[in-house]
């Protein structure tokens, strides 16, 4: 048989159709990307099933295998409709979903009618075939029968694919470049022509127009020839770009390096998410910002389980708003790694071609924002526990943030306030005022009080005003020049203020009230407090004599230098002092008597640059013990010239005993004078002896009169055995006449007593005599008085021991007393002088019996050691 | 006796007043020695030189007064003369008292000291004279009898021989005997001379102590 023209035409077509949609199949098996071209493989095949059905249907010899050929013909449709669509879906990313489904799902169920019916879907019953002789004597059948009316399910399922179609090339019409819309329309409308072509003429069969169907698959070929061009071209644009692609990957692959170094450098981590296959790469660093591992594969879920869990959700929507409408993406979110330490991350991408410019991808940086997150979160912390009230106001005078204490100072809550212009807290009677104030801000300054010096009042929730002290500061942000304010409600400082005024107030009236001197110096000498006593004495006011010095009110420079050397004594030593009598003048030259304490007052370094004091005023008992003082010494002074009187006749003997010397020795060289050969040597021994007994004399003289001199009496420092002295030798011839012996017992090297010499004499001789006095009925050989001196701890005693009957026993106590006398003639003042004058002294007196027999008087008397004149004898 | 010159003892314990006062007594030529103290002035006085002593009153050891007592209580006190620097009434009567020539107060002026001295060897001079006489007569009343001195005492007191014989117990006459008698011993003429010697001799009237005191010496 020769091989007919149908058979091989029909054949050729199906074996190009199938060789094409291998080519593909292998295109689709090396680069498993290109989907596209497994869809077009299957494309390719079921129209090769389908021209190779045709081929059996025009050589069918009879009814029934014509039907059931084209019954079988309805599977390679289906597959031909179903993997147009699903290549067109991949190829163009277009076409609406719904109509693929139509097209698909009603191709499904024309081929479930198809197989339901017998013979097939185009035909209720075929009745028989009808052959028609081509030019060339080749014999083809055509079916004979009746349409199938479920043969309409399959014109829907044409027109869904139309319409998908349509769609197809709209979208990618709108969408594309000149090369997509080239491609849109080639296999578009190629795919078109087909289909059309198919469903008119089965439509026309269906209206029985036609008798016969068209053979027209061959023309499908032409449709995959066009396909498989374009598709070609791809495949032939690919592998040229390959080439190129290999030489600019180096190239891109440095610059990759460079600008992961780059966002390294500027802390920004880079990252590719090709959405198509849902794979993201990101760099190293990107991927150390995620805590993500360095080689893990990564895809969008992945990334988002680094998030926080509360932001993911955020991120996931705001990434899918980014894709779907084209426009940046931006956001901050938070990562926490497996310690739960929290990073801030602000991510920036966008969709963007990918590398080969079909593939597009979404890229960008991720940034960490941890500090500045970390320092906003910290500022708005450091705002909120602030203990004064804070608040940012924007340049429209809206407040813009505050924090608690503005709560508590206002009563407003936050929610009262925020927005809300900042007049709100302010009296409505200053509003204007600040609304200028807050135009004629300056940003350039820094942190400046506002209305120093004035009081400024804010307006609480309950209408109260409240005083309050208020910091400005000007914030440069985005939103242009912002406000902070930090408010201080200084009412509780007021009250405190007023509060303290008025205990200063207080103490002050304690001060002033106080009658005793109280005062602070400096180191200056300059008076740093004084109450009204201080200002009285010195004639001024407590305010005036701030600041000035003892100089400028006291005439007296000795007591003003004394004054200050004992100051700073005060502070170097800080030693507290006590002066018993200080000397002070006062404004109208009056003396008086201070007793004063000065404390240092203690600074922190532990000097002291300030002393205290406080002076009673002792001058009325100052007067009263000068006055005691006087009275003592003329108390003394009378006993003294009552004691001298009687001892007038011994001391007239001790002047006697010169005068007698010098007046004989004055008669008796007037007679040798008158002899012819006077003897010069004798007349100038008698001269010599005249002069010395005068001088003698003199100093009895002198003697007395220091015993009866009255007036002022000075202390002195005196050698106590000299003293002893002195006073016997006034006494001697006294005793003499009594018929006493005496003699001394001197201690040596005993220090200077401190007393006055006149009355120590005068309590010696008043012993003296006593002792003499006792000793009158002793026998004549056993008068005896005996002087002792001796050092007793700081003190110097004196004891006077006589050989007289002694002390009656009750006695010892009472000699003392005046008035208490064992003499016949006696006043009984002389002990009791005595006592007065040694106790004035800083002494004590005493009297007691002798173990053998007399008695003795003992008294004591400071020695004069390191000057302190304020010692007393135990 | 008068062979001897007077010599003035000056006992002051301050030498000073001491040397003055041997410059002004030796000036008016008279033989002056002085002396510290009672005790010095005691252990070198010889009664046996006329003289006197200008004696102070208020000394260490023995006082003036004292010293006095003691030169009293020997009988060969020379005349003294006090010379004081303080004068009281009591010191003054007492020295007198005791026989003190003059009692001066210091300072003395030199005619009323010399004064003093000169009255005081006169004195001396006197006495000693005084004391020969009485010694005289003490030697006369010694020679007679016991009986004799008896009756001489009744005689002194100008008692008539009859009464002195009734008392006696005895006869007139024995007593006229013992009267003649006792005349020629006390180489007396009248009965006058009689009474002025027996009073030198100490002799008191029917004073049995004195006639005793009289008899032991």
């Amino acid at each position: 048989m020769t091989l007919s023209f149908i058979s091989t035409v029909w054949s050729a077509f199906a074996g190009t159709c199938l060789a094409i949609g291998c080519i593909h199949f292998f295109v689709w098996v090396k680069r498993s990307a290109f989907r596209a071209h497994l869809a077009f493989f299957f494309v390719a095949l079921s129209v090769a099933a389908v021209i190779l059905a045709e081929l059996m249907l025009l050589q069918s010899k009879n009814a029934t295998e014509f039907g059931l050929v084209l019954r079988w013909a309805h599977v390679p449709i289906f597959t031909f409709v179903a993997s147009a669509v699903v290549f067109l879906r991949i190829y163009f990313r277009a076409g609406r979903l719904s109509l693929a489904y139509a097209a698909v799902g009603l191709r499904m169920a024309a081929l479930i009618a198809n197989f339901a019916s017998h013979p097939n879907l185009n035909y209720q019953t075929i009745t028989g075939l009808r052959h028609v002789t081509l030019w060339n004597g080749e014999v083809v059948s055509f079916a004979i029968g009746v349409a199938n009316p479920w043969q309409a399910i399959g014109a829907a399922s044409s027109l869904a694919l139309v319409l998908f179609i349509v769609d197809v090339m709209l979208t990618s019409w709108r969408r594309g470049n000149a090369i997509e819309r080239r491609r849109a329309l080639v296999i578009g409308c190629g795919f078109l022509t087909v289909v059309i072509i198919v469903a008119i003429n089965s439509a026309l069969i269906h209206l029985s127009v036609i008798a016969q169907p068209f053979y027209l698959f061959g023309s499908f070929l032409f449709v995959v020839v066009a396909i498989g061009n374009e598709l070609s071209d791809d495949v032939v644009r690919s592998s040229m770009l390959a080439g190129k692609l290999e030489q600019s990957q180096s190239e891109l692959h440095r610059s990759q390096r460079q600008m992961e170094l780059a966002s390294a450098a500027a802390g920004v981590g880079a990252w590719e998410w090709d959405f198509t296959r849902d794979e993201v790469h990101a760099a190293e660093r990107t991927r150390r910002l995620y805590n993500l591992g360095p080689t893990e594969t990564l895809n969008l879920e992945r990334v988002l389980s680094a998030l926080h869990e509360e932001d993911r959700l955020m991120v996931r929507e705001a990434v899918m708003q980014s894709l779907k409408n084209g426009l940046q993406f931006q956001r901050e979110y938070r990562v926490s790694n497996a310690q739960g330490h929290i990073r801030w991350i602000l991510s920036r991408g966008r969709v963007e071609s990918g590398i080969d410019d079909t593939v597009p991808v979404m890229r960008g940086v991720s940034l960490d924002i941890s500090e500045r997150k970390l320092a906003n979160e910290r500022f708005r912390e450091v705002v909120e526990a602030a203990p004064n009230g804070m608040l940012i106001v924007d340049k429209d005078g809206k407040i813009v943030l505050i924090n608690a204490q503005v709560e508590a100072d206002f009563g407003y809550s936050r929610e009262e306030l925020v927005g809300q212009p900042v007049e709100l807290l302010i009296p409505e009677r200053f509003h204007a005022e600040h609304k200028d104030y807050r135009g004629g801000f300056d940003a350039r300054k820094r942190v400046r009080t506002m209305a120093r010096g004035q009081d400024i009042v804010g307006r609480c929730k309950d209408g109260n005003e409240i005083p309050l002290e208020v910091r400005l500061n000007p914030l440069h942000g985005t939103q242009g020049v912002e406000v902070l304010a930090s408010v201080r409600n200084i009412s509780d400082q007021r009250q405190r203020e007023e509060q303290l005024r008025q205990e200063r107030a207080f103490l002050r009236q304690i001060i002033d009230i106080n009658p005793n001197l109280i005062f602070a110096k400096n180191r200056e000498g300059q008076f740093i407090l004084v109450n009204q006593a201080v200002a009285d004495i010195y004639g001024s006011s407590t305010d005036d004599m701030i600041g000035k010095t003892d100089a400028d009110f006291n005439s007296n420079r000795e007591e003003v230098i004394a004054f200050r050397r004992a100051d700073l004594d005060v502070m170097d030593s800080l030693q507290q002092a006590v002066i018993l009598d200080e000397p002070i003048t006062d404004a109208t030259g009056k003396l008086h008597w201070l007793q004063t304490v000065k404390v240092p007052i203690l600074e922190k370094n532990g000097r002291a640059d300030h002393v205290l004091g406080t002076s009673t005023d002792v001058s009325e008992r100052k007067r009263v013990e000068l006055e005691l003082a006087q009275q003592r010494n003329e108390l003394a002074h009378l006993s003294r010239v009552m004691m001298l009187s009687e001892l007038s006749g011994s001391l007239a003997h001790e002047l006697n005993q010169p005068l007698a010397a010098i007046l004989s020795n004055a008669q008796a060289a007037l007679r040798f004078i008158e002899h012819e050969t006077p003897d010069l040597n004798e007349i100038r021994a008698i001269l010599h002896d005249i002069v010395d007994d005068d001088k003698r004399a003199g100093e009895v003289i002198q003697g007395l009169r220091q015993l009866l001199k009255k007036g002022e009496v000075q202390l002195e420092a005196l050698d106590a055995n000299k003293l002893v002295e002195s006073v016997l030798k006034l006494l001697r011839s006294d005793m003499l006449n009594a018929g006493v012996a005496h003699s001394t017992c001197f201690a040596p090297d005993l220090p200077k007593i401190h007393g006055i010499v006149v009355q120590l004499q005068q309590v010696l001789l008043n012993l003296m005599v006593n002792a003499c006095d006792a000793m009158v009925d002793v026998a004549a050989p056993d008068r005896e008085l005996v002087i002792t001196t001796e050092l007793s701890d700081t003190c110097v005693m004196f004891c006077v021991h006589d050989r007289g009957p002694g002390l009656a026993a009750n006695h010892e106590a009472q000699i003392f007393e005046p008035f208490f006398t064992t003499k016949t003639q006696g006043l009984g003042l002389g002990l009791a002088v005595c006592f007065k004058l040694i106790a004035a002294h800083g002494g004590r007196i005493w009297a007691a019996n002798n173990d053998g027999g007399g008695a003795r008087f003992c008294f004591t008397v400071p020695a004069n050691r390191e000057g302190n004149h304020e010692q007393r004898c135990a | 006796m008068n062979s001897v010159a007077p010599r003035v003892a000056v006992v002051d314990d301050d030498p000073s007043v001491s040397r003055a006062l041997f410059r002004l007594l030796r000036a008016i030529g008279l033989n002056v020695s002085t002396y510290a103290s009672a005790q010095e002035f005691l252990e070198q006085y010889d009664p046996d030189v006329p003289g006197c002593l200008v004696l102070d009153l208020a000394m260490p050891g023995l006082s003036g007064l004292e010293l006095q007592d003691v030169l009293t209580g020997r009988g060969s006190s020379p005349p003294i003369i006090f010379l004081t620097g303080h004068a009281t009434v009591s010191a003054s009567v007492r020295a007198l008292k005791r026989g003190a020539i003059d009692f001066l107060t210091k300072p003395v002026d030199e005619t009323t000291l010399l004064d003093a001295v000169h009255d005081a060897i006169q004195r001396d001079r006197i006495r000693r004279e005084d004391d020969a006489g009485r010694a005289k007569a003490v030697q006369l009343l010694a020679s007679l009898t016991p009986r004799e001195l008896e009756v001489l005492t009744h005689v002194v007191t100008g008692k008539l021989n009859k009464c002195i014989a009734v008392e006696l117990g005895t006869a007139e006459k024995t007593v006229k005997v013992h009267r003649a008698r006792i005349m020629k011993k006390m180489q007396v003429r009248s009965l006058a001379e009689l009474v002025l010697l027996a009073a030198d001799a100490g002799l008191r009237a029917t004073s049995d102590h004195l006639s005793v005191a009289a008899n032991s010496r």
